[in-house]
């Protein structure tokens, strides 16, 4: 019997017959479902994730389509596309997409700037790489609301080690770093570029460390100095590694709020609400669950489009199979 | 042939790099390290300036978290019982997810794969709201399962993924020479894949633990006083009248500590984690 099957496994694997057809009765429980094995094995998951995925996802539609009470009752009324058309002509909504453009795209140019410079460095030093990464991989371990703590701590107006030190050279002497709309916007995009620089820079070092040493000698055979080796070697081969960082971290800012929401809640005057704070205020905090989930929607639509230039990059396009 | 590269003296372009790292690990670290000190200062010298360097250190805020009238190791568990949780949902299905979808030669598996992602992508307030409503519904607000449902839908996704992208690294022969000595399908996975994948698997639950302990806006939906999670106990030492900074340092000590250590156990496969697998190191 065991033959039987080493065989039908052999012929099913090389895709030729060998030996004899086994019997319908000699083919494991597992062949003989109507979903290949590998199917089986997705199927928790996916079965997990259609339930997790799907069903929040129509109550969003659902409710976004209707004025949502929970006192005196809890009912759900429906009013059609009412909270569409209160978002298209809601300032403080289109306020927070002008907030959330500077902030992920301060946030974006900062962090990549600096962690294309980092990595190229730490490509160049031969010793203390290990210790190096190990000191910059501790930010991004730590939980947002942690962050957001110690930077309100440092920025403290009265007690802050960075406003004394600022003040030592005479900066805001006279106005809280967090009570200004423009320092208390850096401040936020500085406080992310401290927390996940290190991700580009990890990215991009993998990627460097993968270039053969025989290009760069080509190139300098052919006269390339070290600018000029940068910008037509370097830099080309490091772009699907930099798409790569810059996707993640734009979903990844576009995902969270939570250090924005411990350090400033949105303030001061809504300049660093972004939008995901907002509808989280929408929905959770004014309880207006059918407009937060309207706006929620439009965030999800646009957060899933940059997902999918994501996919195309790594996987070379999410439409075609091979 | 040109040998000149940048018009730097050489002792610049050699320690240049050097220096420009140590200032890099100044930024990341004193943050950190200033954190640490605070929150073994005595309130009186917390706040002197220029700030003391050297001090009476104390263990006070450490002794009142665990030991005072208002301790945070009920926090502690709650948190450490929803980590596992989804640690444990998220590796076990995602292992098996991960494999199949390694596996699988279907048209259309991108486009499976790219839904699976997709779910990880939601921003965290679009799955709060439905979740919210639906969890009010089936009365799941303020229990553990509640939180470690809500941790998987971002966490499973995140397994399968990384998980699919150690098991790419399994080279299929060596189950097909398992199955050519009788072995199942099922027997080559569990006997010859798994081993192998055995550290990666390590590495994503620790990742996933990671994810579920530094989370914040799910929790402070989902739990009430009973199931809170350390990061929301930490946020509500804000307070309008005087905040404690001591204690709220401490806290974040103890709440960021396990985690810096997991992530430096981690290291080899943390820039695959944060990619989902999408970069190797």
């Amino acid at each position: 019997m065991a033959e039987h099957q080493q065989t039908a496994e052999v012929s099913r694997i090389r895709g030729a017959y060998v030996g004899e057809e086994p019997e319908e009765s000699d083919r494991s429980i597992l062949e003989s479902l109507p979903v290949s094995f590998e199917m089986l094995l997705l199927l928790p998951s996916v079965l997990t994730l259609a339930v997790l995925s799907i069903i929040p996802l129509v109550v969003m539609i659902f409710l976004s389509f209707h004025e949502v009470n929970f006192t005196p009752v809890e009912e759900q009324i429906f009013i059609g596309l009412e909270n569409y058309v209160q978002m298209a002509g809601d300032g403080s909504f289109w306020n927070s997409w002008k907030v959330t453009a500077i902030y992920v795209g301060g946030s974006l140019s900062l962090q990549l700037v600096l962690g294309v410079l980092i990595s190229v460095m730490l490509h160049r030093v031969i010793k203390g790489e290990n210790l190096f990464t190990s000191i910059i991989i501790m930010p991004m371990m730590i939980a947002p609301v942690v962050v957001g703590l110690i930077w309100q701590f440092l920025l403290d107006p009265s007690f802050g080690l960075y406003t004394y030190l600022l003040n030592q050279v005479g900066l805001f002497v006279s106005q809280p770093i967090l009570g200004n709309s423009d320092s208390a916007m850096a401040a936020v995009i500085l406080m992310d570029t401290w927390q996940w620089t290190p991700l580009i820079v990890l990215i991009v070092l993998a990627r460097l460390k993968s270039i053969p040493e025989h290009l760069y000698e080509a190139a300098r055979v052919d006269g390339a100095t070290g600018i000029t080796q940068f910008r037509y070697v370097t830099l080309p081969l490091l772009k699907p590694a930099i798409a790569i960082a810059l996707l993640l971290r734009s979903m990844d800012l576009m995902r969270y709020f939570a250090k924005v929401f411990i350090t400033t809640g949105g303030g001061p005057s809504s300049s660093t609400k972004i939008i995901g704070l907002y509808v989280y205020e929408q929905a959770l905090r004014f309880f207006n669950l059918g407009y937060g989930s309207a706006t929620g929607l439009v965030l999800l639509i646009i957060t899933i489009l940059m997902g999918l230039a994501f996919v195309e990059t790594i996987m070379g396009g999410a439409g075609d199979d091979e | 042939m040109s040998k000149s590269t940048l018009a730097l003296p050489k002792s610049v372009r050699r320690y240049g790099p050097i220096a420009a790292l140590g200032l890099i690990s100044v930024w990341t670290l004193l943050p950190l390290v200033w954190m640490f000190i605070s929150s073994l200062k005595i309130r009186r010298s917390m706040f002197e300036f220029p700030p003391t360097i050297i001090f009476d250190p104390t263990l006070q805020y450490y002794q009142e978290m665990f030991l005072g009238s208002n301790p945070v190791t009920p926090f502690l568990i709650n948190s450490i019982i929803v980590a596992l949780g989804t640690a444990v949902l998220s590796v076990g299905f995602g292992t098996l997810g991960g494999y199949g979808l390694s596996r699988l030669d279907l048209r259309g598996k991108k486009h499976l794969a790219f839904w699976i992602i997709s779910t990880r992508m939601a921003p965290i307030v679009v799955v709060v709201i439905p979740l919210f409503y639906i969890y009010n519904a089936l009365n799941l607000l303020n229990t553990h399962i509640g939180l470690i449902i809500a941790h998987t839908t971002f966490n499973l996704p995140f397994a399968i993924w990384l998980m699919q992208s150690f098991f790419d690294e399994v080279p299929e022969a060596l189950e097909e020479a398992a199955m050519i000595d009788g072995a199942t399908r099922w027997q080559a996975f569990r006997k010859v894949s798994l081993p192998l994948v055995l550290p990666g698997m390590g590495a994503t639950a620790i990742i996933a633990i990671v994810f579920s302990w530094n989370d914040f806006i799910f929790a402070l939906i989902f739990t009430s006083n009973a199931t809170q999670t350390m990061p929301v106990a930490a946020s509500q030492l804000i307070t309008q009248t005087g905040t404690l900074w001591g204690r709220v340092m401490a806290t974040g000590v103890v709440i960021l500590l396990p985690m810096v250590t997991f992530g430096i156990i981690v290291k080899r496969y943390l820039v695959s984690g944060l990619t989902m697998g999408a970069v190797k190191q």
